[in-house]
């Protein structure tokens, strides 16, 4: 930092960086602080960042990765001894039939979850995109299950749909649906699958709903207007203009939330434990349970790798999806 | 009405219920400290206290979720600093929910206290990596056998018993007086009972549940077997015999009965104390603390419901889960001396009888127990049932990891799901505590 040349402000340097090539080619010693400006200047100044990240996630990802190869368990805690075992855990996470499982429910439950969330978040969007009355009051109304802690909202949900008390039973039996008198939701992993996603979904989609309704208001009605006067009717419009139109922000809402459902686990604690028999659990979930309830660090670090990896190759996938959309820029 | 009844009682639950879950515990003092400590141990309190203790001690107790019994705890450490000039007491409070995660990261990261409240299952566990000191509790106070056990690994004891608590058989008087019958005392007549009050009256005779591991574990020792049986340094698990099989078929009958909803594979021991306290049942296997809930939850219970001793099993066995808390030293403490001081103190009758006794459960000595429920109608069969019938579950590293992997209630869920037969049940359980002793 020492170096800062001639008591030119960062700022400033920077602002000019744009303009400036031109003039800065014919004299040697320009180019040599130019190189200053355009290379190291940027390195120096996102440095105490990277040191930050790197400390703050770098090391534990690499400790946890180094841990995976290890039969780390509570006595390595205290003699500090661990034996490096290869890939021993990685073929047992994915030759057990539990922890496989745990890894097909995850991206399965996962990608569910992404769908109903977007596709829930938009509705609500062009719903309130709409102007009728009471749209604040519904805006605000919309974002309280996206304020309240994972714990508790799963607590409520859970009585919801308890078997013998739940309101949801009281209410589809009162229907006249007797098959729902006492009915069990978390008996069957399908059923326990089906309500945990709808309080993942119930959760998350207030805050798509949210970016996408502030999106949405950045499409200038001319456009829609003019859309009108072509005679287009409003679900073509939907999907011709507006949708296109929030493709950008439809891709960062898709990782987000990709990145948020793949990694579940209060909602699945408090509502099904992980029951019946372990089949609702998820990785995030399992490498707790191997890790901190079972001690078995290594392969609880294995399955937080597993899930790692699989979020990456996620992440990158929808990365080049996004780069594909941005050419014209 | 019920409705609230129910909300009460589950935020109770809730709290309760995880220290159910949690709490195993068990301190073996006794057997080493009078094997091992003669005289010069004898009166720890007064001797030690003159040996100028000072310095400050953290102490991890576990959360009891009821500010009056906080007090209580906050109350032993203020009158142990009032004791001692130049001692100071820093209790935190530690949900039980986080309780193990907290030990491990603790112990991983050298961040330990210096005292702590220690679940009696868990005891082993971490005794066995080191992380405890050794301890010797007072001699010439007899401790309740089956919470005793829990804290002895391989001869040595890791924790002083604090309090505990066994589950027993509680009723309600009303309908068995309406179905006429009288309590049964073995399984036979549980199960006879039960055909009656189903026929005779309108609530469940008893709620059988796939997560109130509890409740079921101990029928294997009921029927004469056990978990798994110690020669030496290895471990034979023994659900696959003929014990284990007759404690999986009495459950499986029970279920098949079905005085259960579908819903209770996955109920755990607070549903079904809920639905106890929501009149939903005649009977269910529960603690002190269980009924102190639910009278609390639902009062027009009160005079309405007895107890009784856990009905024997095939082997004539009636032996319960004693379940509680040992306070363990860290062996990392710089003040073990202080820390031992404490325990001590925390553990004499009055300081253990009052803080149980808050909590519903029961001291760890013979004559606490006598203290707080002798002579009590309602009560103090649990203090019998704990005394004289229950027992610890195996004594090793291992018995973490089967808690852990829920290998038993899971096992249960399949046969209550009908996936599973009794004997395959028997021998998945076996398979998963065998690979967790490794």
């Amino acid at each position: 930092m020492s170096a800062t040349p001639s008591g030119r402000r960062p700022g400033t340097t920077t602002l000019a960086a744009g303009p400036s090539p031109a003039p800065a080619e014919p004299r040697p010693g320009r180019s040599y602080r130019q190189l200053f400006d355009s290379r190291l200047l940027p390195i120096l100044l996102v440095a105490p960042a990277i040191v930050v990240i790197g400390g703050l996630i770098g090391y534990p990802v690499i400790r946890t990765a180094w841990l995976s190869f290890t039969d780390a368990d509570l006595s390595s805690l205290v003699s500090g001894e661990m034996s490096f075992i290869g890939l021993d855990n990685y073929i047992e996470a994915l030759s057990d039939p539990t922890l496989r499982r745990a890894a097909i429910a995850t991206v399965a439950f996962g990608l569910a979850c992404v769908v109903g969330t977007m596709l829930v978040g938009i509705a609500v969007a062009l719903l309130l995109n709409r102007a009728f009355r009471g749209r604040t009051l519904l805006s605000v109304l919309v974002l309280l299950p996206w304020a309240i802690p994972n714990v508790a909202a799963s607590l409520v949900w859970r009585w919801i749909f308890h078997d013998q008390y739940g309101v949801l039973n009281w209410a589809l039996s009162s229907l006249g649906l007797s098959s729902f008198d006492g009915f069990a939701w978390f008996n069957n992993w399908f059923t326990a699958f089906v309500v945990i996603g709808v309080v993942v979904i119930w959760q998350s989609f207030p805050l798509v709903s949210l970016v996408l309704l502030a999106g949405l208001q950045t499409i200038s009605a001319d456009v829609m207007e003019a859309a009108k006067i072509d005679g287009t009717t409003a679900w073509q419009r939907t999907r011709l203009i507006v949708l296109p139109l929030l493709k950008p922000l439809l891709l960062v809402l898709i990782v987000i939330s990709t990145i948020w459902d793949f990694k579940i686990f209060d909602q699945i604690y408090i509502l099904s434990g992980g029951g019946p028999a372990r089949r609702t659990e998820v990785l995030a979930f399992t490498a707790y349970r191997e890790a901190f309830t079972q001690s078995e660090f290594g392969l609880g670090s294995a399955l937080a790798m597993i899930l790692f990896i699989i979020l990456i190759i996620v992440t990158i996938v929808y990365i080049r999806l996004i780069k594909d959309e941005e050419p014209t820029r | 009405m019920s409705l609230a009844i129910r909300k009460t009682l589950s935020l109770l639950g809730g709290g309760a219920a995880l220290a159910l879950v949690l709490t195993a515990c068990g301190g073996d003092d006794n057997d080493d400290g009078d094997a091992t400590s003669p005289d010069e141990t004898t009166p720890p309190q007064e001797e030690e206290q003159q040996a100028e203790l000072s310095g400050e001690l953290t102490v991890w107790i576990m959360e009891p979720g009821n500010p009056d019994v906080q007090a209580t705890i906050d109350g032993f450490g203020a009158a142990f600093e009032q004791m001692h000039e130049g001692v100071t007491i820093n209790i935190d409070y530690v949900p039980w929910a986080n309780a193990h995660d907290q030990f491990t990261t603790g112990i991983a990261g050298g961040q330990v206290p210096d005292l702590a409240e220690m679940g009696n299952t868990w005891t082993p566990e971490f005794a066995e990596i080191g992380a405890f000191a050794p301890v010797q509790p007072p001699a010439g106070v007899e401790f309740v056998e089956g919470l005793a056990q829990s804290a002895t690994l391989d001869g040595t004891t890791y924790g002083y018993p604090w309090y505990a608590g066994a589950r027993a058989l509680i009723y309600r008087t009303d309908i068995f007086e309406e179905a006429g019958v009288d309590v049964p005392t073995t399984w036979d007549e549980l199960l006879e009972v039960g055909d009656t009050i189903a026929a005779e009256t309108d609530v469940a005779p008893i709620r059988p549940a796939g997560g109130y591991q509890h409740m079921f574990q101990p029928l294997i020792w009921n029927a004469g077997g056990d978990i798994a049986t110690q020669d030496g340094d290895s471990w034979t698990p023994g659900f696959d015999t003929e014990a284990g099989h007759e404690a999986l078929s009495f459950f499986e009958t029970l279920w098949k009965k079905g005085w259960s909803p579908e819903g209770a594979v996955q109920w755990n021991s607070v549903d079904v104390r809920d639905d106890f306290a929501n009149e939903g049942a005649a009977m269910m296997i529960g603690g002190g603390w269980d009924l102190r809930a639910i009278l609390g939850a639902n009062p027009e219970l009160e005079g309405r419901v007895g107890t009784a001793l856990m009905p024997a099993g095939p082997a004539g066995n009636q032996d319960v889960f004693a379940g509680g808390s040992n306070l363990v030293v860290f062996q990392e403490s710089q003040q073990q001396e202080l820390a031992m001081a404490f325990a001590e103190f925390m553990i004499e009758p009055e300081n253990a009888k009052e803080f149980a006794d808050q909590i519903g459960f029961l001291p760890g000595t013979v004559g606490g127990v006598e203290e707080t429920v002798g002579g009590d109608e309602l009560f103090g069969v649990f203090g019998d049932q704990f005394v004289n019938h229950s027992r610890a579950y195996p004594v090793a590293g291992w018995w973490g990891k089967v808690e852990g992997n829920a290998t038993i209630p899971t096992e249960l869920q399949r046969l209550m799901l009908g996936e599973v037969t009794v004997e395959e049940a028997a021998a998945n359980i076996d398979a998963g505590i065998a690979d967790a002793i490794g």
